[in-house]
């Protein structure tokens, strides 16, 4: 929050807009499933992700490896 | 059993790290709120749980990068506002129904307010939503940080990463046009010239 900050000098412009913003700071509100949506993924991401990552670079080096064979051989 | 009401953001990162993933989700119970109505604001309501939900999941797989010398939650509110300027970006703008239709199902002061007065509340909170929705988004982010939100200047400038006078100067702009927006709007908006 910006408490701790010098006032703002606001125009009667800028401060009849600050009132209007107002209206916007209720809500909405997150879903009661958010959070367990975004875990549930979590979790799901994170025990696909090692398998996949050593996937990712066992690919690599097998590109790698090709990329240095073909490539000594047209030399 | 740990206690992580009482336990600080640093110490939560800290604990999901090691794979203790409630200590993530209390981190997503607690800043939920926050980065919901920031994703709502800046992205529109109907994008909002898409964004949050992509912001946190980006969060909890760079959270090695997280340096905990300035708080988790502008570091979160970062993430979420890139995640929403990209969403506002690919976005064409709703027209105005469907922003009220989504407003009726969130305002969470329903049951408290008379049934007229309540419903001219929704509407005028949509029209201004969809007003915010009209700026572009790198000025509606400001916007919402800001005067919605109510961040500093200086944590402003951090999360977007450019001087404090950047921030004061395109602030001022953007509540410039704001204010032009919503005087094109008369019979909702009387503001001094």
């Amino acid at each position: 929050m910006n408490s701790g900050e010098e006032p703002e000098e606001l125009t009667a412009a800028e401060r009849g807009l600050a009132a209007h913003l107002t209206l916007l700071q209720d809500g909405p509100e997150a879903p009661a499933s958010l959070t367990r949506q975004i875990v549930r993924t979590a979790r799901w991401q994170q025990s696909v992700r090692s398998p996949l990552l050593a996937i990712a670079h066992l690919v690599s080096a097998a590109m790698e490896t090709i990329r240095l064979l073909v490539g000594g051989g047209t030399r | 059993m740990i206690d992580t009401s009482t336990e600080t953001d640093q110490a939560l990162v800290e604990r999901t790290l090691r794979g203790d993933l409630r200590a993530f989700e209390r981190l997503v119970e607690r800043h939920r709120e926050v980065v919901f109505r920031v994703a709502a604001r800046i992205a529109g309501p109907e994008e909002a749980a898409d964004v949050s939900q992509d912001a946190f999941l980006r969060a909890f797989h760079r959270l090695s990068d997280f340096e905990g010398d300035a708080p988790f939650r502008a570091w979160l509110l970062q993430i979420t506002h890139n995640a929403a300027i990209n969403a506002a970006m690919r976005k064409v703008p709703d027209p105005v129904d469907s922003q009220l239709e989504l407003a009726d199902e969130h305002d969470p002061h329903d049951g408290e307010r008379k049934p007229v007065e309540s419903l001219e509340r929704r509407e005028q909170e949509g029209r201004m939503q969809l007003k915010l929705g009209s700026l572009r988004p790198s000025y509606r982010s400001l916007v919402v940080l800001r005067d919605i939100e109510g961040l500093r200047y200086d944590e402003i400038a951090e999360m977007l990463d450019m001087p404090v006078g950047s921030v004061k100067g395109r602030l001022h702009r953007a509540r410039g046009e704001l204010i032009e927006l919503l005087r094109n709007n008369t019979y909702d908006w009387d503001l001094p010239s």
